[in-house]
């Protein structure tokens, strides 16, 4: 009926056992003592269970009706597959400016669950670059002056919306510490303990970029999307602008969410954990349950522009406006911003301290 | 009855002339301000260094005697006490206290001294002695005697100065500025700062980066700790003794055969 039961150290993970002049649990290899209790509850709480990230799989595919007024361009440099309206006049990809060809009338594949339609014109984004590129020192002068728009482009682009509810067991250790002085020493007690945070957490609609082409720091830049301007489906949307069929799978698209998923959970359940002066995560179980995958059709605006040869590319988001990309940086104006800085510190800590 | 008459007037006469005459005549006073007794300096060396000191102790008005003394061997005596003695046995100072300060260095031990006596007591502290004599000894065991005594001479001026001026001396609490450090000091905070400010600005070129979490998407209020347990696992005390701070300033004083009172410090180089 008994089974020999190991009971580990908190502290260095030897075998304990029970001392029965302390009448504690103490550990031959670290010599560190227990309360029965305490070890008690630490074995329980280290139990494990285990990861279980699981995804349902979305959604419908397009019916023959609404696949009629579409038309499906392939571009002959990247490679991808452009869905645009019939009205649309398609002539070059909107990632890699190629032109692209219009290859015949879209069939099969999935139909996005949702869209949110663009909320900003074409004028609205011009003008968004402008703005973005006011204040920003280090950008070189010339760049304002000289730089063409290439083009402008309004893309819905695919993206993957997670729902889940995620049940998490997150174990940390903590330590406290407290100091005094007696005498002619100073005493520092160090308190450790095993910190347990079981809960659970709902997420709804995490999007993940489902197109190749379109770089994932710019995608993931311009969230987030007001999702309460989400509307069904409906060809219409489509007009005059162009939409991506999604190349990379919500399979491929799973551990990109999972991960940022991952991530959120351990930041929010970190933030319970106060009054500590050390904490640090031992181990991190989260199980997802009722995990949805929906395909949807997002606004973006991309803009290329050229300076000096090189290709800069901007998004903006077509609902929010959120205006992201990359600068070049003028490295004479950096450098000479960190001498004249250098030089005005450091003249004024020498004169502080000649003064005290 | 003239005759007596002119002698009293005579001696009256003498008397109050002598009596006019400067009293620090009364005392006899050294000239010798450099003894090279271990032979470290040429004869013009010790020609230079003798009229260097001499310009010192006239600008502080004759207040404090400098004096550089070199010997192969301090006769069995501690360095402390042949340096003092030194100062004592051969009439150096010049105020009625016998202020000033003596420099002396043994070849043989490879000891240095300092030895301070009446003002020079208090215008050098235990802490200013400590570094004049580093800064000394450094020159020593490069061999660079000359730039030693000379180096000497200066820092006892640069502290006397400070003690009559202000009427504080160089101390714990209150030590000398050195400039080196402190422009090197400010040369860091400048460069940190300037760091800072210029990435801070290339940053703002930068928005394309990928979103670590996926905060915005919880949905509100969903959070829920179901089981939130501290458990108190066990705890250790570690201890160190606490090292009595190295005291705070001033000079400490002991007397010597003669029975006067010096200050000083010394060391080895």
């Amino acid at each position: 009926m008994s089974a020999l039961i190991e009971y580990k150290c908190p502290c260095c993970g030897g075998a304990i056992e029970f001392n029965s002049n302390s009448q504690k649990m103490k550990c031959p290899y670290c010599d560190t003592e227990f309360e029965i209790e305490a070890l008690k509850e630490f074995t329980e709480a280290s139990q494990s269970v285990g990861d279980s990230l699981d995804w349902d799989s979305p959604s419908s595919e397009w019916g023959a009706e609404e696949a009629s007024g579409m038309k499906v361009y392939s571009c002959k440099s990247c490679g991808g597959q452009i869905v645009a309206d019939d009205t649309t006049a398609a002539s070059a990809c909107p990632y890699c400016d190629s032109p692209i060809v219009m290859t015949g009338q879209l069939t099969g594949g999935l139909k996005p669950d949702m869209i949110i339609p663009f909320k900003i014109d074409k004028e609205a984004a011009k003008n968004a670059l402008s703005n973005y590129l006011k204040g920003k020192f280090l950008l070189p002068k010339s760049f304002k002056d000289e730089h063409r728009i290439d083009e402008i482009k309004g893309v819905y682009v695919p993206f993957w919306l997670f729902d889940c509810d995620a049940d998490a067991n997150i174990r940390y250790r903590a330590t406290r510490v407290r100091s005094w002085r007696s005498g002619d020493y100073r005493y520092t007690e160090t308190s450790h303990y095993l910190i347990v945070r079981d809960g659970s957490i709902e997420f709804e609609k995490v999007p993940v970029d489902g197109s190749e082409k379109m770089p994932d720091e710019l995608s993931e830049a311009i969230e987030p999307y007001n999702y309460s301007g989400c509307v069904n489906f409906n060809t219409a949307y489509l007009a005059g602008y162009m939409a991506d069929k999604y190349d990379v799978s919500a399979e491929q698209s799973r551990s990109r969410a999972n991960e940022r998923i991952r991530n959120s959970i351990q930041q929010e359940f970190r933030n319970t954990v106060m009054g500590y002066a050390t904490v640090i995560p031992e181990k991190t179980d989260i199980r997802l349950k009722h995990g949805k995958i929906r395909y949807a059709l997002l606004p973006v605006w991309m803009l290329n522009t050229t300076y000096k040869g090189k290709v800069y590319r901007f998004a903006m988001n077509g609902q929010t406006g959120k205006f992201v990309g990359n600068l070049p940086a003028d490295m004479g104006k950096f450098w000479g911003l960190f001498a004249s800085v250098a030089a005005a510190v450091t003249v004024l800590a020498f004169i502080i301290q000649a003064l005290v | 009855m003239d005759l007596l008459k002119k002698i009293a007037a005579l001696v009256l006469v003498t008397a109050a002339v002598v009596c006019t005459v400067p009293s620090y005549t009364v005392y006899a006073e050294n000239s010798d301000k450099v003894v090279d007794g271990a032979g470290l300096l040429t004869d013009s060396e010790e020609q230079s260094l003798e009229s260097y000191i001499l310009n010192i102790i006239k600008k502080h008005d004759y207040g404090y005697d400098i004096v550089v003394v070199t010997t192969n061997s301090t006769d069995g005596k501690s360095p402390e006490a042949y340096a003092d003695d030194c100062y004592d046995y051969n009439d150096y100072g010049y105020d009625s206290s016998g202020s000033g300060l003596l420099l002396m260095v043994d070849m043989g031990g490879r000891n240095w001294h300092i030895s301070t006596k009446g003002n020079g007591i208090r215008a050098f502290t235990d802490y200013g002695i400590s570094r004049i004599g580093d800064s000394v000894a450094g020159y020593l065991s490069d061999g660079n005697y000359y730039g030693a005594f000379e180096e000497f001479a200066d820092q006892a001026d640069s502290y006397i100065e400070k003690y009559e001026s202000s009427g504080n001396a160089y101390d714990v609490g209150n030590q000398p500025k050195n400039y080196g450090s402190m422009f090197m000091v400010s040369l860091t905070i400048g460069l940190i700062a300037a760091l800072i400010v210029c990435l801070c600005m290339k940053a703002q070129l930068k928005t394309a980066v990928r979103q670590m979490g996926a905060r915005v998407y919880v949905k509100n209020g969903s959070m829920r700790v179901t089981n939130s347990r501290d458990i108190f696992l066990y705890n250790n005390v570690t201890r160190t003794k606490i090292e009595s701070s190295s005291g705070g300033g001033g000079s400490s004083t002991h007397r010597s055969s003669s029975g006067s009172t010096h200050g000083g410090g010394g060391g080895k180089f």
